[in-house]
């Protein structure tokens, strides 16, 4: 039995309003840490797009375990976006709701889970995560890396199969953040879990990932791991990590 | 001439205006389509993560207008009271002061200035919130953990909107009733059993129907265009834009539905 939590299946998205992707292909196992990463317009957010259900105008096949995406109904579509763990990069916590009422959206609205019960868990996120000085406060009285703490303690709340990292993790100290570093390390080594990180900086990303893959214009140029990430000569993947105007890739 | 019209041949700006009203007409029946939709997700969601919206909505919407209501009132009752008490009699009418107020205030007025109270206030207050979460990507936020948001956002605020213009229609009308009696008793005497008789003699069913029709129904509609002005802003420099629009068009159209219902209860 296919154990799979997504495979993408010759995936091909036309760039009317948002980056193309072309015949893709891609399969992510439970136990899975990838980092994708391009340049902007290499797709991925069109990627990102097309695993959260949010945009169904593409060809090809996309599998969120065993199922397909584009077959879902309209509370299948919904479910689906709950069963993923996603953290974007503007964080997106409701600005009228204290950090706790954050944290305890996705469980107040979906879970059957009593108001004791969902507060337990919010409890031990708040511990986990360092928030106890702002549990009160909205994240407008809120630092930096505490909102940041705040979204990913929410994003894994249903203790999600497979996250999504969407451009965060980026500017701010790591000093502030090492209870979210602990985090990933410990879903790295989870054979159950998965964690797919889209950045512009995949440096960042070495202790918590596995394999590395580039995209540009909507295409895989280069796919392989830690290893082959600092040494390949792959002329694409040099080029955008010295940041060098020399190379196959052209300035958009 | 055996093909559909083409409308973008419609010269000018009346044209255009035309054209574009249309086109308001059918993305805010699209809007409204969206919402039935999303009453299949009542069967999944627990309805606590809404309580708080609604409550919150009521304490906005309700009860921090309450003191405006109230000031209103006396002095709309109080202007009314002392016009009808000292012109009546002139024309030897003055038995139908219970009548004159029951029609002015109760039937007009009272549902009428509340709803212009929370259109300006709580309606622009929606539009200006949800374009903010809109802008922020709150609401994106909100769709990725898979909260349906056309639920979430408008149905708490339908429902509170609902709750509290009923309950401030009711205020106003008493406050105008016997708070502007109160007033008026500085410049002219009527003896209170006889204006409490009069103003029961006045009141009818029908009155009392056409005030609930006129609570839910400016209870739907305002917080209903409010939410589908507020989803629209694709940027923050159109959020005063949207929020302009969305005030002038539910004020327009709440002096229309209360003109209709006014005719069809009382022509």
């Amino acid at each position: 039995m296919d154990q799979a939590l997504v495979v993408i299946e010759n995936l091909t998205v036309d760039g009317e309003g948002r980056a193309p992707l072309t015949d893709l292909s891609l399969r992510v196992d439970p136990g899975d840490s990838m980092v994708v990463f391009g340049p902007e317009g290499a797709g991925l957010g069109s990627l990102v797009a097309v695993l959260l259900g949010i945009d169904n105008e593409y060809r090809g096949k996309v599998y969120y375990k065993g199922r397909s995406i584009k077959d879902f109904n309209y509370i299948e579509r919904h479910n689906h976006k709950r069963d993923i763990g996603y953290l974007h990069g503007d964080y997106g916590l409701l600005s009228n709701m204290s950090v706790e009422e954050n944290i305890s959206l996705p469980l107040e609205y979906h879970s059957e889970l009593s108001a004791d019960e969902i507060e337990l868990i919010v409890d031990s996120l708040v511990e986990n995560f360092g928030l106890g000085r702002c549990r009160k406060l909205r994240p407008i009285a809120m630092t930096g890396s505490e909102i940041f703490r705040t979204a990913y303690a929410r994003a894994i709340i249903n203790n999600p199969d497979l996250l999504i990292v969407d451009h965060a993790f980026i500017d701010h100290a790591s000093i502030n953040i090492i209870p979210v570093s602990d985090n990933m390390r410990r879903r790295k080594v989870d054979p159950n879990k998965a964690t797919l990180f889209f950045t512009y900086q995949p440096q960042i990303f070495l202790d918590f990932a596995d394999e590395f893959i580039m995209f540009y214009k909507g295409g895989m140029v280069f796919r392989g791991d830690r290893g082959a990430f600092l040494e390949s000569e792959n002329p694409y993947l040099r080029q955008f990590i010295q940041a060098s105007r020399q190379g196959p890739m052209e300035m958009m | 001439m055996g093909r559909d019209m083409d409308f973008t041949v419609i010269p000018g700006r009346t044209g255009r205006r035309v054209i574009g009203f249309w086109r308001d007409v059918l993305d805010f029946r699209d809007f409204l389509r969206s919402i039935i939709t999303s009453f299949q997700s009542l069967r999944y969601i627990r309805l606590r993560s809404l309580y708080a919206i609604v409550v919150n909505q009521i304490r906005f919407t309700g009860i921090d207008a309450l003191l405006f209501v109230i000031l209103i009132a006396l002095m709309i009752g109080g202007t009314v009271i002392i016009q009808a008490s000292t012109n009546l009699p002139r024309f030897g009418i003055e038995g139908f002061l219970g009548n004159i107020l029951v029609i002015i205030i109760a039937r007009e007025l009272g549902p009428l200035v509340t709803a212009l109270i929370v259109i300006s206030r709580s309606g622009s207050a929606m539009v200006t919130e949800i374009a903010v979460q809109k802008w922020s990507r709150e609401i994106l936020s909100m769709e990725i953990m898979g909260i349906d948001t056309r639920l979430y956002i408008v149905i708490p605020r339908v429902i509170a909107s609902i709750l509290s213009i009923t309950s401030l229609i009711v205020i106003f009308d008493t406050v105008a009733f016997f708070g502007g009696y109160l007033i008026s008793l500085t410049t002219i005497y009527i003896p209170a059993d006889q204006f409490l008789q009069a103003l029961l003699d006045a009141f009818s069913f029908k009155d009392l129907v056409s005030a609930l029709i006129k609570s839910f129904t400016y209870g739907t509609l305002i917080p209903l265009i409010a939410c589908y002005y507020g989803f629209l802003p694709r940027s923050k420099f159109e959020v005063p834009v949207y929020v302009s629009r969305a005030v002038i068009r539910t004020l327009f159209l709440i002096f229309v539905i209360n003109a209709f219902i006014s005719v069809i209860f009382y022509f």
